[in-house]
């Protein structure tokens, strides 16, 4: 199957509602659909994805969330968002609502955390807003506000991402984007997390998470995407682990964990606020939309929707959403695909895989392969009686 | 496809040895660009001015001529890197030729404006006896075809420089011009062929900012376009598109800065040598496969 990406909106964001009809559990039943057809293709066998909790598990009145399973041969994960409060914080320690990735073996199904069940240790804990920030946690969240899922299952390069984000004139909101797709390069379902920034100092975070070997572990975003006043954005970036083990050893050819092609990354800092501009594509087909970030300091994160790309049944397209368009000030720049990433050794230099020219004096000189050379030729084995009495070193000017 | 290098270091004991190596260089790039230019019969490279051109200077003002046409009329690129043998002064520049003014500017290399480069740094002047590193490299397979010609008057960070680096942007199949002042400070000139603009950049597209670990050798190296920022043009320019720009499969990039002539050896088998302060890497060696 091709892209798809599919849109809703509500009048009134009510995210605890458990109708079928409102954002909780539109968000499960196109996930549960993903995960279907994902599931369904023999290479994923392996690394079957699962709704474990949805919406409708909550148990409190405030409380809302999900758990989904990410299959793993070794290591299945599970990926839990959870909040106990519509009022929602206005910082990273305000805020009630989770991320939570742990190891399925970590997590008791219960009915502890407002259904959501428990981890006795997590891989990675962030507290999560979703939402509304004045500068007092309130009010809840009862803005207008949409769903906006891109999903692809095409084999190797799967992806669901889902968007949150308010529509209206209030600017103290922040959009919640999570991206979850498949790259040949690692084992399991890359995790990437964006929030947006509506005001600068205010709460931004950007989480990502990827595969080294069996192990699930923090990532970066490399390149890295373009910041400030350079008001462009990019696509071919891809995720690189924060580590120092496994494919991301010092030495090891480590190849690209590129995120879908969609998705654009750089900064536009000065465009809408509300982080809903759209913008024709400048260099070819296609519509440009923001879904994250407008301020300093935040990633911003676009999405390229192809001409005639369709929505899931009973949704509608990306085009019908409120956005408002953006006729200037930003530039994009696809990348060439970047290749493979050769890792140096762990500090520099080592004098095994990188020698620099702090070359440790005359025995570092002959250990270095290219200054080494320098002292060969004049008819010694290097060094002392071989160097020519007069002019330069020794070999030159011999292409 | 291994880059050819030529290692023309010297020695610091045997007076002022960068004029000298400046002129031996000059000797390489014409061999070079005769090739190139043979091969490139569309495309026209030449040296305006050469280090023994200007009395009391040294260094080269490059003209690129493109295929490409804007209003009718070849596009030429224009890059220069001057020291002032007096002062040391080195100015450094990569831009338009139409904003390029013959004459007796910097001892006859004349004024090029517009662009972007700097005039802040400075080599080593006489007493100081320093050696030399200084590596010539180049290719002339098709399409992916450079000269490079790097130095390093000492391993501080404003002792060392790519004072040429002449090279096909792969994107778009034209010559473009780039260089580094003597403190890492890139200027390079494009031209984008797709929506037909200059493109200028002082940077390469990095994976990693830092000079520390994780040290990484990327490739294709490719530049960061200078964008028009809302702070410095008004009205604010439309939305645009850039087409990338990126260099030869033989240059790539490493992380490490102002380590000229450092040397690394991937896991891949292949053997790059680092050119300059700015992360730039020659291939020496293919890989095993």
């Amino acid at each position: 199957m091709t892209l798809t990406c599919s849109a809703l909106q509500w009048p009134l964001w009510n995210w605890t509602s458990k109708l079928a009809t409102d954002p909780g559990l539109k968000l499960a039943e196109a996930f549960t659909a993903f995960s279907a057809e994902v599931n369904a293709t023999p290479a994923n066998a392996l690394v079957p994805l699962q709704v474990i909790k949805d919406h409708s598990a909550a148990t409190g009145p405030t409380t809302y969330g999900y758990v989904w399973r990410l299959g793993h041969p070794q290591t299945p994960v599970l990926l839990s968002f959870s909040n106990s409060s519509k009022v929602q914080g206005y910082n990273s320690s305000s805020s009630s609502a989770r991320l939570q990735l742990g190891l399925e073996s970590a997590y008791t199904n219960d009915s502890s955390n407002g259904g959501y069940g428990s981890f006795s240790a997590t891989l990675f804990s962030v507290n999560a807003g979703l939402s509304h920030y004045a500068s007092d946690g309130t009010p809840a969240w009862d803005l207008a506000g949409f769903l906006l899922i891109q999903a692809d299952t095409t084999p190797g390069r799967e992806f669901f991402c889902y968007t949150i984000a308010p529509i209206g004139t209030d600017i103290n909101t922040q959009n919640h984007t999570l991206l979850l797709f498949r790259s040949p390069a690692v084992s399991g379902w890359s995790v990437v997390l964006n929030r947006s920034n509506s005001y600068t100092g205010m709460f931004y975070s950007q989480n990502s998470y990827t595969w080294s070997n069996n192990a699930l572990v923090a990532a970066s975003i490399i390149p890295l995407p373009p910041t400030g006043s350079d008001q462009q954005l990019i696509r071919g970036c891809g995720l690189y682990a924060n580590t120092s083990s496994g494919v991301f050893a010092p030495g090891t050819i480590q190849p690209r964990i590129a995120l879908p092609d969609c998705f654009w990354l750089g900064s536009n800092q000065l465009s809408d606020p509300r982080r809903l501009g759209r913008v024709s594509n400048p260099g070819g087909a296609g519509t440009f939309y923001q879904l994250a970030a407008a301020y300093s300091g935040a990633t911003d994160l676009w999405y390229l929707n192809p001409p005639g790309t369709q929505p899931r049944a009973g949704w509608d397209t990306v085009g019908s959403l409120p956005w408002s368009t953006i006729p200037d000030r930003l530039s994009f720049c696809p990348l060439l695909t970047p290749g493979p990433v050769a890792m140096g050794p762990a500090t520099g230099p080592d004098f095994l895989i990188d020698w620099s020219t702090a070359a440790l004096g005359a025995a570092g000189v002959r250990q270095h392969p290219f200054y080494a050379k320098q002292l060969q030729g004049g008819g010694g084995t290097g060094g002392g009686s071989g160097r020519p009495s007069t002019g330069v070193l020794w070999p030159r000017g011999t292409p | 496809m291994a880059a050819t290098i030529t290692d023309l270091s010297r020695r610091g004991d045997q007076g002022f040895a960068l004029p000298a190596l400046f002129g031996e260089v000059a000797g390489h790039l014409v061999t070079w660009l005769t090739a190139a230019n043979d091969q490139n019969p569309t495309q026209l490279l030449s040296v305006l001015t050469g280090p023994t051109g200007a009395p009391g200077f040294c260094g080269w003002t490059l003209k690129a001529r493109l295929a490409a046409l804007s209003g009718g009329q070849p596009v030429e690129l224009i890059s220069q890197w001057v020291a002032n043998l007096s002062s040391g002064a080195v100015t450094t520049h990569a831009g338009l030729a139409s904003a390029f003014t013959a004459g007796s500017a910097l001892g006859g290399h004349g004024s090029l404006t517009g662009g972007v480069g700097t005039t802040s740094s400075l080599i080593t002047l006489p007493p100081q006896p320093l050696p030399l590193g200084a590596v010539v490299a180049y290719s002339l397979a098709a399409g992916q075809e450079f000269f490079c010609f790097a130095f390093s008057q000492h391993s501080f960070s404003n002792r060392q420089a790519v004072a040429l680096l002449i090279a096909k942007d792969v994107v778009s199949a034209q010559w473009h011009l780039s260089l580094t002042d003597m403190a890492g400070v890139i200027a390079t000139v494009a031209w984008n062929l797709a929506r037909p603009q200059v493109l200028l950049s002082t940077a390469f597209r990095a994976d990693y900012f830092s000079s520390a670990a994780p040290l990484m050798l990327v490739r294709p190296a490719q530049w960061l376009p200078i964008t028009p920022t809302v702070f410095y043009q008004q009205p604010l320019p439309p939305v645009q598109w850039w087409d990338p720009v990126a260099l030869p499969a033989d240059l790539a990039l490493y992380n490490r800065t102002f380590t000229s002539l450092g040397y690394i050896k991937p896991a891949d088998g292949s053997e790059w040598l680092q050119l300059g302060p700015s992360r730039l890497v020659v291939r020496l060696k293919d890989p095993v496969s």
